[in-house]
């Protein structure tokens, strides 16, 4: 199991997947931990230690916004939306992702 | 950067939503069962934070609220900082409200460094004249590719109006069309005289601003319409800037100016102006003017020069000279301010060693101290500005008007910006350096063996400091006592005449007394009349009076036709007994001279000495440069006419002045000072001459007020303040080192008392430490006061250089301030309990 916790080996990668999964509906930091576990096949962990400072990286850059709601069983929790601004950069970062994992793919099947 | 300050805001809310959400986080996890593992929570925290960036500007934060605890926890050394940052700042910025105007504020015009006044330089003599031959003039207008433009001034018909004493004249002044244009002005309303007005016969005047302000009210619907001054119409055009200087003291304030044009040939120009080309130097102005002057006259060049020269030559050496002092006991303070920090600084060596030790960078370390230094900058800026602001209060009256002329003075923003820079440079450097150095500490050797590390600094600390403060203060010192004996000096010169009880009234002739015999006549008849009054002694009339600023009538030349340095004077039978002025020899005039027209002249004796050399005067004869020959009659003592050395005021001889006569000043002798007696004298004057404009008053009380530039007591009072404050903070400088130094050797003196030192011993000894640094500033500074002096005896008055007694009363007085600032802390060191000190070991 890897755990999405080193911010210099996968910050990119991890604002990526936060990108992506907040792409399909707004949801909140426990939402998105468990949706990138789902979608994972259970293989990827995103600890709240990289999490939480990630969004709030995120939404200092104007990348996704966030505000209260309540949650699904009538809890206080904060939303966090893909803003316009953020789904431009989740288009140019899965492409970027697309192609790095591309040629990674290439140098280790030959 | 919006964003930036509007998070700072919601700091706290963000900290809390932070909380919440990881509380959130949390319980859906434990609920879910989830195995997603937790991170460290103040982690979190911590790396959000930093997205917030709050992180440098906390720090800041804190470090600033440490400072400030810091500082409350020493309110002594708080205070002596700011006292003393107070005290220098505020000395210098009580002088610079005074010398700004006169030294650096930059003249009110565009461009003001393209603008020369012209004066006259008469090559033979080396004698510089106001006055400007017209050729002149016009040669530079025409002909002077680096000139720009040309103005000129002459005075104009002013508008006699009622005043509350009296009739009062309403100074005017007519200028050339291009005359605001070479000056670099505009007008605040309206418009400016030009070329179009000249042919209306000068009713278009712009007003000044003050005249503006105060006879009309400041109302802008003037502007534009004609009103009536005095009994002379006006059509007022427009309003100049306010605090506008004209470029000539003779020009003065004119109230209204109205437009002329350019004298006929063969007429004078005082102080034209002009401006030069944009690009053009004052070198390449000047040659060019040289070669057009030199087709004209060989003897006679005009001389392009600076306004603020022209404006303020007089009092530029003494407000430099003031400045100068006020910067040194700015210096003082500032040696002062050091030792105070080094001493800070060390006390707290351990305190930085253990912060050091735990990681902090040198920056943190300095940090809190910069932050301490902004502080007492802050602080001591601001007293600053309240002491500028009383002292100028309490000293500006002392200032003679020609100190300053017409220059702008007062605390303004420039004063207060001045004192605030001042403030926060001197907190900022003499406590950021000491504090750089301390920080620099070997950690291991402060943590391991503090006792070692307090011995670091004892050899040398804080005495080179004290040395400089002991040599300035010396300087200060010498130059207050200086200033002091010059005042009594000054004091003791003998005036060449008697100006108590006596009124003087200028009273100009009524304009329709065309020729001189008839203004003499009237002249005549005003004294009569002034003799029958009661409690008159006796009535005396001259053109100038000693200290009215006046010029002498005509120069006298040599037998070869030279001029010589000395001038003649209008008198009238009895002015000499009126002035008191004593006769040296011979006779005085009587009436039968003036009915003969006669050609005899009452010589002074400087005059005699210059004119006629050892041989005696009486039944000499000289010609004056109008080339009519006079017979000495008689001889009187000098009188003095300024307490400068001003060439303007050549030595004089009286003659009557008969067909030449122009306007005369009043003398009247009374037997006591009584202002119902000077209300008697205005009354006959004015039904003599009704509607002109008098100038009526004691003659001491103008004599103060006037008594030239180089009246002393503003600069004695000030060097005496200056000079105590010096003394006053190496005191204080003194006594703060060997204050430190018992602090730091107090087990050695525990140690020596219990070995049976005496309690005398012991004080004598820390006496000592403070005796080598003491007498090498002393040293230092009678060595550098000479020279100090010198360079002031060049530029300011005729001082008395420092003679022994000077010098020796400056040195003695230094000396004992210090060693009594030394002696009182010392002897806290024979007090010290030998138990207490040894116990604690």
């Amino acid at each position: 199991m890897a755990r999405l916790s080193d911010p210099n080996l996968l910050q990119g990668t991890l604002d990526l997947l936060i990108l992506h999964a907040l792409g399909r509906s707004a949801m909140h930091g426990y939402g998105i931990a468990q949706t990138i576990h789902l979608l994972s096949d259970n293989v990827l962990t995103v600890e709240e230690g990289s999490l939480y400072p990630a969004l709030h990286r995120l939404e200092v850059e104007g990348v996704i916004s966030a505000e209260w709601g309540a949650s699904e069983n009538n809890r206080k929790a904060k939303y966090y939306s893909i803003t316009r601004k953020g789904r431009r950069a989740l288009s140019a970062r899965q492409e970027t992702w697309d192609r790095l994992s591309a040629a990674v793919n290439r140098v280790l099947a030959t | 950067m919006r964003r930036f300050f509007f998070k700072l805001w919601r700091r706290r809310s963000l900290e809390r939503d932070l909380e919440a959400e990881l509380t959130f986080h949390r319980e859906m996890s434990r609920k879910n069962g989830n195995p997603i593992p937790l991170g460290n929570g103040s982690r979190i925290k911590e790396a959000s934070r930093d997205f917030w960036r709050f992180g440098q500007i906390e720090d800041a934060w804190r470090d600033l609220v440490y400072a400030a605890r810091q500082l409350r926890r020493s309110p002594a050394f708080a205070l002596t900082v700011i006292v003393t940052l107070a005290l220098g700042v505020g000395a210098n910025g009580t002088i610079f409200s005074i010398a700004d105007g006169v030294l650096f504020r930059p003249l009110p015009y565009e461009d003001p460094d393209r603008v020369f006044v012209v004066e006259m330089l008469n090559r033979p003599s080396g004698q510089v004249y106001w006055r400007v031959p017209y050729e002149f003039v016009a040669a530079i207008e025409a002909q002077a590719r680096t000139v720009a433009q040309v103005g000129m001034s002459t005075g104009s018909v002013s508008p006699i109006v009622e005043g509350e004493a009296g009739p009062e004249r309403v100074p005017a002044l007519a200028v050339t069309p291009d005359y605001f244009d070479a000056l670099g002005v505009e007008a605040a309303y309206g418009r400016l005289v030009d070329s179009e007005d000249l042919s209306d016969g000068g009713r278009a005047v712009v007003l000044s601003h003050a005249s503006w302000q105060q006879r009309f009210g400041g109302r802008k619907e003037i502007v534009g319409t004609s009103v009536v001054l005095g009994d002379t119409p006006l059509d007022v055009v427009g309003v100049l800037p306010r605090g506008l200087i004209f470029p000539s003291p003779m020009v003065g304030d004119p109230e209204i100016v109205s437009v002329t044009a350019p004298p006929e040939p063969g007429d004078g120009v005082l102080n034209p102006i002009v401006r030069l080309e944009s690009g053009a130097t004052l070198e390449a102005a000047q040659a060019e003017i040289d070669t057009l002057a030199i087709q004209i006259s060989p003897d006679q060049v005009p001389v392009l020069t600076e306004v603020r020269d022209i404006l303020y030559r007089a009092p530029t050496p003494a407000m430099r000279f003031l400045m100068g002092a006020s910067v040194l006991v700015m210096l003082v303070g500032c040696a002062h301010l050091t030792n105070l920090l080094m001493t800070r600084s060390h006390q707290r060596t351990w305190e930085t060693g253990v912060r050091a030790a735990l990681g902090a960078s040198r920056a943190r370390l300095v940090r809190p101290l910069v932050f301490e230094a902004l502080l007492l900058g802050a602080a001591g800026a601001i007293v600053a500005v309240l002491v500028t602001v009383v002292s100028y209060d309490v000293l500006f009256p002392l200032v003679p008007p020609n100190a300053y002329g017409n220059a702008p003075v007062g605390v303004g923003v420039r004063v207060i910006v001045f004192a605030m820079a001042l403030s926060l440079l001197g907190g900022l450097v003499f406590t950021v350096a000491p504090a750089w150095r301390s920080a620099a500490l070997d950690v291991l050797t402060i943590i391991r063996k503090q006792q070692q590390a307090d011995a670091i600094g004892s050899g040398t600390f804080g005495r080179p400091m004290l040395a400089v403060q002991v040599g300035l203060a010396i300087v200060l010192v010498t130059g207050s006592v200086i200033a002091g004996r010059t005042l009594l000096g000054v004091l003791n010169v003998p005036l060449g005449f008697e100006p108590e009880n006596v009124i003087t009234a200028h009273v100009p002739p009524p304009p329709d007394l065309l020729q001189g015999l008839d203004r003499q006549a009237f002249y005549t008849r005003a004294m009569e009349s002034l003799e029958g009054l009661s409690d008159v002694v006796s009535v005396g009339a001259a053109l100038t009076l000693p200290f009215d600023g006046a010029a002498q009538w005509r120069g006298v030349v040599g037998p070869d036709g030279q001029p010589l340095p000395a001038g003649t004077d209008h008198v009238l039978p009895g002015y000499f007994e009126t002035a008191g002025i004593r006769t040296v020899r011979g006779r005085l005039f009587d009436w039968d001279d003036v009915r003969a027209g006669a050609s005899v002249a009452v010589a002074s004796e400087e005059f005699a000495s210059i004119v006629f050399g050892d041989r005696d005067p009486i039944g000499e004869s000289f010609e004056d440069n109008g080339g009519r020959r006079f017979t000495v009659i008689g001889m009187v003592d000098d009188a003095i006419r300024t307490l400068s050395d001003d060439s303007f005021f050549q030595p004089r001889a009286y003659v009557i002045p008969g067909q030449e006569t122009r306007q005369m000043s009043l003398v009247i002798r009374t037997n006591a000072r009584s202002e119902v007696l000077l209300r008697d004298v205005q009354r006959q004057l004015i039904d003599l001459a009704p509607g002109a404009a008098l100038r009526i008053g004691w003659w001491s009380d103008s004599i103060d007020s006037l008594a030239a530039y180089r009246n002393p007591k503003f600069q004695a009072v000030v060097l005496g303040t200056f000079g105590g404050l010096a003394l006053g903070l190496t005191g204080l400088g003194v006594a703060g080192v060997v204050t430190f130094l018992v602090g730091l050797r107090r087990r050695e003196m525990g140690i020596r008392l219990a070995l049976g030192a005496g309690t005398g011993s012991l004080s004598r000894l820390m006496v000592r430490q403070t005796v080598i640094p003491v007498l090498t500033g002393a040293v230092f500074g009678l060595v550098v006061t000479p020279a100090l002096a010198r360079l002031a005896e060049s530029q300011f008055l005729e001082i008395q250089p420092p003679d022994l007694w000077t010098r020796a009363s400056a040195f003695t007085t230094v000396l004992v301030v210090a060693l009594v600032a030394a002696w009182l802390p010392a002897r806290r060191a024979g007090r010290i309990n030998p138990m207490s000190v040894l116990r604690s070991e």
